[in-house]
């Protein structure tokens, strides 16, 4: 202890002089950093009510509530989040984990207000002073705890794909599986969107486990086509999948190949469900596609005695003869198929329904009729010259192929269209060696095919030539010379699509060994007639919500599929028919509507 | 006052106080009192203002984190560990994520090595002020107090600006950190340690230097170093025993070996000891501080990518790993059944030992004025003992 | 204008609904199957009312039509036929038939309104060009949701 003891605490006094660290207005003179995490702020418009932000939540403090004027939509729950301030933590993991990227924070310090309930609110739909403020946490630039980036699917290159008519697309490996699904966040914003609504974030989930029976047994649930929709469907679930709001859409469609290529048929059965005991009723299905293959399923696990009239010398409808194998090959189908008819559905090919098979006859000999017929005929290109030899129907051209018969489509081909058909055709006509060029009304935005299937014909050689008004076809020496008008897109009315417009003038002209028309299908209806009471209106059969067509008279009539529903896919004649199923068996059993 | 080389060593056994004599006070210190530093209370029994036994209760902060964390996804623990120990979240952030990233076999990008330990000593420094002033004001010497938690303060405002969190900074993420540096932020760092140096002399001058803190302090509470292994005594209480014992040497975790630092040992033993040698470990922070921002990688990624959250899996395994807070050894013992949430999370703390068995040995002999003061130095913190 | 010019004129576009009420009928005498009936059966049912519209406004003295013309979607004249269709015709027959029909209506009330004298005749045939026009438009937006769906 020396005197330095005595006297060194007094010169805390030359603070007493010093400016204080303390500040007046803490509010005004110090916000909060920019990187602050304060209120919550949410896009409202941006945000899809996934529900991640609640879901990785650990306080429980978010809530997904419906919002006034905000209906669900496909990829659009409805629901937006609520934060509960009285369980919130403020660790901002919802931000770091929100899919879409529309849940941030304001770097707002003080909130005060004396009703305890205003602190459980909707950001973004209750409008608060920090809306849209610039600062505050966000999720840092490279940072994020999802992954947005798609696994890459291995495909044949290019080059080597439009020679031969080999599978494009080859499909993951375990590992590569299992890292898509591990993507998932299992929000459900599929299920909604899909026609059959299947049960997809559960057999990703099987997926990640390496359960692929239950797997299985999820897809079969709704859907008896897997190998068939694991490669063709139009995956509307990935347009809604809350992480394709910023970044790639899961692969749904790759996962539910993955399951079904990786489960052998012989040992589907350990994994479905088996077929109840026989109720001794019988149902007629007319076609033997992916909708009337469905209700057979349906149908046979539920006892029923099921006979499909197919008239093609094989089963699968439009997913046989309408889309190539490289795109879905035989053996894929044909396991969906087999498994099917393992159930004792007993599919009649080469058996048209019409002539001598009447559907009147078929109303007496079953208990119900599902009809699905599809849409087997091509429309016309319905120009002058159309019916020269070289003008080809794109629907025929397709199916020849899948027979196996020498298309000769010589080198040069024209396909007219910009739907699947078309892009298929063209492809087609690429694998025999042709130059092809595909020719739109519109522009390749307004296309109705399939975006990969675009980009995917474009990448084998297609040339897409847009904007082209079919005017004629004139013979050229035995070629076709296709005649059309350069038009320009003009918006006519606002709120819909703008028309093409010709360019007074702009006529082109080209010479091709074939010109293929793929402008659109209809359907086949000659096999109805009045006396079968079946109400048809435009060419479509119209039914009730549950498919069904008429019930007065013998056995009642359902329908479904591309003949009957406007999306016009594989899935959504899936979903058909399993409907239709239900309803026959409710009607059937007596079970009542 | 004590001298130096006085050193009474309390009894081992409890003394066993006929109550009912008439001549012993039992009162209590705690839970709400000034100088427990959180939440338990002391059982005193004191003969005149000397006490002859203690007891400590514990159990008024029970959270049950370590149950809690059984029933919550591997990162949804991630914003609940930094609540263990307040006024040092940081390392149970660390000791959290890396027994994740032991487990699951994740390497984390150089970048978030150094910025993990650019935040551990950070808090080091932050911790140790706001130590200080408790220690002063458990003397009676409020005004270093006001100062240490304004520099204290000071540190949270570069928190704030790193990771828009002042006490709870939720940054070390499992698998790095949750952002680079924002701009500017490391210039604000050397800054505030130039501000926080010079406080640093005030205070060494204004409170090393004075007689009342060293007549209060000097020879209480004195450690012997046999006690260091029989108690488990760490940190800046057994380096005053003179054990040479610093996780951040003896383990080499983060950029600790690549930093320029010697171990700081005593002797002494006694409070006042202690506080000298925190105050020696508190500049050693600031130029530790300096070397990470002079030597940190300007780019890089900071953060390893890991599964989804939702459905992240660790294989099966177990893993202690620690570091060194503060108080010395802070630890978390992890175990995976494989699954998504943890199956046991137990959290090692050093105020079990320092505020529990040390100090109820400690405490006997000494005057009851003195009580808070020794706990103070031996800097301990009841949320971690409970959990 | 006068009342006798109003009625003929009337009577004129009355006529030419009937004739194209006797067009469906004709076509629906050649189809085979139910779901020609019912789409020509639909479109006759149209051209009725139309009858019945125009008949109603020849009795109360006014024509109530609105003077826009539709927009034209361009399809009627690039479409080919000009033949008849047959037993099996499919809706895309169907439809081209129709749209050429309210086509064929609209050039010759353009043609009448050029030739017209009396301005209110001229009035009234410009009206009645205008709805064919919708009628027309209808149609062709059919053709374009239900036939070239792909084009």
């Amino acid at each position: 202890m020396d005197i330095k003891d005595f006297i060194a605490p007094f010169a805390v006094w030359k603070r007493a002089f010093e400016k204080p660290f303390t500040v007046k207005k803490p509010i005004d003179e110090r916000p909060g950093a920019p990187r602050y995490r304060g209120f919550h702020i949410n896009d409202a418009d941006k945000c899809v009510g996934c529900g991640t932000c609640e879901a990785i939540c650990m306080n429980r403090a978010i809530d997904l509530v419906p919002v006034e004027g905000r209906d669900a939509k496909e990829g659009d729950s409805g629901l937006r989040p609520r934060v509960d301030y009285g369980r919130c933590c403020w660790c901002a993991l919802c931000v770091d984990i929100c899919p879409s990227g529309s849940l941030n924070m304001s770097n707002e310090y003080v909130w005060i207000d004396s009703d305890p309930d205003v602190f459980r609110y909707t950001p973004g739909v209750e409008p608060k002073p920090w809306d849209g403020s610039a600062l505050g946490y966000r999720r840092a630039e490279g940072y994020r705890l999802l992954d947005g980036t798609r696994v890459p699917m291995p495909e044949l290159d290019h080059h080597e794909a439009v020679k031969s008519f080999l599978e494009l697309v080859r499909g993951w490996s375990r590992e590569q599986a299992e890292k898509e699904a591990d993507r998932c966040v299992s929000c459900g914003l599929c299920i909604a969107s899909c026609p059959a609504h299947m049960e997809i974030p559960g057999y990703i989930k099987a997926v990640r486990d390496g359960d692929l029976e239950t797997g299985l047994r999820l897809l079969y649930q709704t859907n008896p086509f897997p190998e068939a929709c694991g490669r063709i469907c139009t995956h509307r679930c990935e347009e809604a999948c809350s992480i394709g709001t910023d970044g790639d859409p899961v692969a749904i469609r790759w996962l539910k190949r993955y399951i079904a290529d990786q489960v052998e048929l012989a040992d589907y059965s350990k994994a479905l469900p088996r077929k109840e005991a026989s109720s001794g009723k019988r149902v007629a299905i007319v076609g033997a596609g992916p909708g009337g293959l469905s209700a057979a399923y349906y149908l046979a696990l539920l006892g029923h005695e099921v006979t499909v009239h197919e008239k093609d010398e094989a089963a699968g409808g439009m997913l046989r003869y309408g889309i190539p194998e490289y795109r879905l090959p035989y053996p894929a189908l044909d396991k969906d198929i087999g498994y099917i008819e393992s159930l004792g559905v007993k599919i009649e090919r080469g058996a048209p329904v019409g002539e001598g098979r009447s559907l009147a006859s078929l109303r007496e000999r079953f208990d119900a009729v599902f009809l699905s017929t599809g849409l087997p005929a091509a429309y016309g290109l319905d120009v002058p010259g159309e019916k020269h030899p070289r003008v080809l129907d794109g629907v025929a051209v397709l199916a020849a192929a899948t027979r196996g018969q020498v298309l000769g489509l010589g080198a040069r081909v024209a396909v007219v269209g910009g739907g699947n058909v078309a892009m298929d055709a063209a492809r087609t006509a690429l694998r025999n060696g042709a130059s092809v060029d595909i020719l739109y009304r519109r522009r390749e935005e307004d296309m109705p095919a399939d975006p990969d299937e675009i980009r995917e014909a474009k990448a084998e050689g297609a040339r897409l030539v847009e904007k082209a008004i079919p005017l004629e076809v004139k013979d050229a020496g035995g070629k076709a010379r296709f005649v059309w008008n350069e038009a320009t897109m003009v918006q006519k009315e606002a709120g819909k699509r703008p028309v093409p417009e010709p360019i007074p003038g702009a006529i082109h002209e080209e010479i091709y060994d074939s010109v293929i028309s793929a402008i659109g299908q209809g359907p086949e209806l000659s096999y109805i007639a009045e006396a079968d009471g079946v109400e048809i209106r435009r060419f479509k059969p119209v039914v009730d919500r549950d498919g069904l067509a008429t019930a007065a008279g013998k056995a009642p009539v359902f329908a479904g599929g591309d003949l009957v529903n406007d999306r016009k896919d594989a899935i959504s004649a899936i979903a058909d028919g399993h409907r239709a199923a239900s309803a026959i068996d409710r009607l059937l059993s007596g079970k009542g509507a | 006052m004590r001298r130096q080389n006085e050193h009474v060593i309390p009894p081992e056994t409890r003394a066993t106080p006929d109550l009912s004599s008439g001549k012993y006070l039992v009162m209590w210190q705690g839970p709400q009192h000034p100088g427990i530093t959180g939440n338990m209370s002391l059982r005193l029994v004191a003969d005149g203002d000397t006490v002859v036994d203690c007891e400590t209760h514990v159990g008024y902060l029970h959270r049950g984190f370590e149950k809690l964390m059984e029933r919550r996804l591997w990162m949804q623990n991630f914003p609940l560990v930094c609540r263990i120990a307040v006024p040092e979240p940081d390392f149970n952030e660390y000791c959290y994520a890396a027994a994740l990233e032991e487990l699951a076999g994740v390497t984390v990008p150089e970048k978030a090595v150094w910025l993990r330990t650019l935040s551990l000593e950070m808090i080091r420094l932050a911790s140790f002020l706001m130590w200080i002033g408790g220690q002063a004001g458990a003397f009676g010497h409020g005004t270093i107090a006001q100062w240490s938690v304004t520099m204290r303060d000071y540190v949270l405002d570069l928190f704030e600006e790193l990771s828009g969190g002042r006490i709870y900074h939720m940054y070390i993420i499992p698998g790095g950190v949750r952002g680079d540096v924002p701009d500017g932020f490391l210039d604000h760092v050397l800054e505030t340690m130039q501000v926080i140096k010079k406080n640093l002399d005030d205070i060494e001058l204004v409170m090393f230097h004075n007689a009342v803190f060293k007549m209060r302090a000097v020879g209480l509470g004195y450690i012997p170093p046999d006690w260091v292994d029989k108690y488990g005594i760490t940190g800046p209480n057994a380096r005053s025993a003179g054990v040479a014992r610093d996780l951040r040497k003896d383990l080499g975790y983060l950029a600790y070996p690549q930093l320029d630092f010697k171990l700081i040992t005593g002797g002494r033993s006694d409070a006042f000891e202690r506080a000298e040698l925190r105050l020696a470990e508190m500049y050693q922070s600031i130029d530790l501080i300096r070397q990470i921002v002079a030597r940190m990688p300007k780019d890089g990624p900071f953060r390893e990518r890991l599964p989804n959250p939702l459905h992240w899996k660790i294989p099966a395994g177990e893993t202690y790993v620690a570091a060194e807070c503060t108080r010395g050894e802070y630890g978390f013992y992890v175990v995976s059944d494989g699954g998504d949430k943890p199956r046991r999370v137990a959290v090692r703390g050093p105020s079990y030992t320092h505020a529990v068995s040390v100090m109820e040995r400690l405490v006997r002999g000494v005057n009851i004025a003195d009580v808070a003061g020794l706990m103070v130095s031996l800097h301990t913190y009841p949320p971690e003992i409970e959990r | 204008m006068n009342t006798a010019s109003f009625q003929e004129t009337l009577d004129f576009a009355i006529g030419r609904e009937r004739a194209a009420v006797e067009f469906y009928r004709e076509l629906t005498g050649k189809a085979a199957f139910a779901a020609q009936k019912s789409a020509l059966a639909e479109f006759m049912a149209m051209e009725e009312g139309h009858v019945a519209m125009l008949t109603g406004m020849k009795s109360r003295g006014a024509v109530n039509l609105s003077p826009g013309a539709a927009v034209d979607l361009g399809l009627a004249r690039r479409l080919a036929a000009e033949e008849e269709p047959t037993a099996a015709m499919d809706f895309q027959d169907i439809l081209v038939a129709a749209i050429k029909k309210e086509e064929r209506s609209g050039d010759l009330y353009r043609s009448l309104v050029a030739a017209a004298l009396d301005p209110d005749v001229k009035a009234i045939f410009e009206r009645l060009e205008a709805e064919e026009s919708r009628h027309k438009r209808y149609f062709e937006e059919l053709y374009e949701t239900q036939v070239a769906r792909d084009n």
